[in-house]
């Protein structure tokens, strides 16, 4: 018995090291003075960062891509909430086909769709722009985004709108202090996982960058791709105290265990 | 002659083609405790969420306080409403619930926390402003849903079956606390209920509704002791019923043959000619068991229940199986199962209906 227990916590840790020894590695090679990447690095050095954070080839992507994220993250949650409002109190004609088109990007392969997209923004001569873009992830995003507010929307009792409407409340003030503060952790949650899918694309994305707008994943893919320096660690890095930070941010906000649940469509 | 709060008139709802509520006509007086009794599905919650205005007669009108409101919205009538869940706000503390319909109606805070406070107390909750909702216990989320709805003085208050979540004893204690307040603020309260025992205890007036039609209306103890429709008497208060046929008639009584008992028995009736056919009530109390010789007919004890005050009793006289009751008292013997009984029936008390086919 304790043997088993012995190795089953063995296990368990190898995993975790499994796991995080990746990371760890990038991060310790983002130190490295080197030109190439190399583990262990030979001496320790912030000149990757330096050179980072004083480019703008590296900021310009990184605030093209803020921005993308905030203006999907804006549009989808709005979007989608409006369409799971409807959806989960009104019943009428083609509320399917609605819930259907809504989340069918998720059966597409994400680059069959980026085919698409790129003949119809080649057509509107969107590629290469923020607008372009902006059409193509809110699509890609859309399904993520419509789940965890149809499952907010569902779990909140309607009860409670008529309990304040027997109060003498109109329906804007019954929406903004009874419906809104109940559904918010659900609107955080979607919001901050439209940001951080869009943030991340990159697959649908390399097909619709042009040559004076690129987003971050997809600069640091062509840099891999070009000349492997610890610059693209040292982004790494920067991205995951980003995310991390954003992360804690918004689990304060809501709870942890609600923005992994509801990934998982919870 | 009292004042009439809430009218509703002529008021039919339809969904598609199903009536939930037919040609109801209500006058509903100030101050007074009306209940609406029925069982589920019998359009009483449905003429309840109408006069509230979460649903619209198809047709008909609502009137409140002489006004017509039928076109007007719930947040502009002059009700207050307890839903069956409550609707506590579950992110205010029980202060801000209360104050909430009164800050919405632009009322200073000050003004507001101090009925707030006041409320608390009249519903003896005083000291539980700052609790939270999900820290009460379900009488005290009661008294919180019944405290934010009186505190706004609405001309009537609806309740719509609030005690069905609460045990039996908490359950009877909400009733008479809920009496209470109603008897102290003084408000009209139209309470909706499928339990008529409930509705027997609290109500000034009873409504009874079936299919969407109002059956009868009338204080408790008439309702009880005088029920005019069949379904009245079998759904208010226990009851045997016989099968028979109307012999003769004179005023109110009438001469019925019951072919169960081979007897013709004298009961109460209206409505009824010779020869009909008709279904005759009676209640258990008015069955007697004993022993004596001379009881107009016998019977065989199948069941025996003991239920503290009272004794009730099963018992088949020919192939009618029958409801007996009986106070209980200590010195009496009790009549075993199987024991054959004699049986007195007082038919005076006895109801004659015209039988439905």
């Amino acid at each position: 018995m304790r043997t088993r227990s012995l190795v089953l916590s063995l296990f368990g840790y190898a995993a975790l090291v499994f796991i995080l020894a990746p990371i760890v590695i990038v991060v310790i090679a983002s130190f490295s003075p080197a030109r190439y990447m190399e583990f262990p690095p030979p001496s320790l050095s912030l000149r990757w960062y330096r050179e980072v954070l004083g480019s703008s080839d590296w900021l310009g992507a990184f605030g093209s891509s803020i921005v993308l994220a905030f203006c999907v993250a804006t549009a989808t949650t709005a979007a989608c909430f409006l369409a799971a409002l409807v959806t989960t109190r009104r019943r009428f004609v083609g509320k399917s086909l609605l819930e259907m088109l809504v989340q069918a990007p998720l059966l597409l392969p994400n680059a069959a769709l980026a085919m698409a997209l790129l003949a119809l923004l080649v057509q509107i001569k969107g590629r290469g722009t923020l607008g372009g873009l902006w059409i193509a992830h809110c699509i890609l995003v859309m399904p993520f985004v419509y789940r965890p507010l149809v499952n907010g929307l569902r779990q909140f009792d309607l009860g409670l709108e008529e309990a304040a409407m027997t109060l003498g409340s109109p329906p804007l003030r019954t929406f903004r202090l009874i419906t809104l503060p109940a559904i918010k952790p659900s609107l955080i949650t979607a919001f901050a996982f439209s940001f951080i899918i869009s943030f991340d694309e990159v697959t649908a994305s390399v097909f619709l960058v042009g040559v004076n707008y690129t987003t971050l994943p997809v600069k640091i893919l062509s840099d891999i791709q070009s000349d492997a320096t610890p610059a693209i660690a040292a982004v790494s890095t920067l991205l995951m105290l980003l995310t991390m930070t954003f992360v804690t941010i918004v689990s304060r906000m809501v709870g942890i265990g609600r923005v992994i649940g509801s990934r998982s469509g919870h | 002659m009292p004042e009439v709060v809430v009218h509703a008139k002529a008021v039919e709802k339809k969904y598609r083609d199903v009536a939930a509520v037919r040609g109801v006509d209500l006058e509903v007086f100030r101050g007074e405790f009306l209940t609406l009794l029925g069982p589920s599905g019998c359009g009483k919650t449905t003429l309840l969420r109408m006069i509230v205005g979460f649903e619209q007669p198809t047709t008909g009108r609502i009137v409140i306080d002489g006004r017509d409101v039928t076109e007007v919205p719930t947040y502009r009538r002059p009700i207050g409403m307890v839903l069956q869940n409550l609707a506590l706000f579950p992110h205010m503390n029980v202060q801000e619930n209360i104050t909430f319909g009164l800050l919405t109606r632009g009322e200073r805070k000050s003004a507001a926390l101090q009925k707030a406070t006041q409320m608390l107390s009249l519903v003896g909750l005083a000291g539980f402003g700052h609790r939270l909702i999900h820290e009460l216990s379900g009488g005290q989320k009661q008294r919180v849903a019944l405290a934010r709805s009186i505190v706004l003085e609405p001309s009537v208050l609806l309740l719509d079956e609030p005690l069905g979540a609460l045990d039996l004893k908490l359950r009877q204690q909400m009733q008479g606390e809920l009496k209470r307040i109603q008897r102290q603020v003084g408000i009209t309260f139209i309470f909706v209920t499928h339990d008529q025992e409930e509705a027997l205890t609290m109500s000034d007036r009873i409504v009874v509704m079936n299919a969407g039609r109002i059956e009868q209306i009338g204080a408790p103890q008439e309702i009880y002791d005088h029920p005019e429709t069949m379904f009245v008497a079998s759904f208010v208060g226990d009851t045997n019923v016989f099968a028979g046929r109307a012999i003769a008639t004179a005023g109110a009584r009438v001469s019925v043959e019951l072919p169960a008992l081979g007897q013709t028995v004298e009961v109460q009736g209206r409505g009824i000619t010779p020869g009909m056919a008709v279904n005759v009530m009676i209640r258990p109390e008015f069955v007697a068991l004993d022993d004596q010789p001379g009881a107009p007919c016998s019977g065989q004890v199948t069941d025996r229940t003991f239920v503290g005050a009272d004794i009730r009793y099963s018992v088949t006289v020919g192939n009618q199986n029958l409801e007996a009751r009986r106070p209980h008292r200590p010195e009496d013997r009790m009549l075993a199962p199987s024991a054959t009984s004699g049986v007195t029936i007082d038919w005076a008390n006895g109801i004659a209906f015209p039988s439905a086919a």
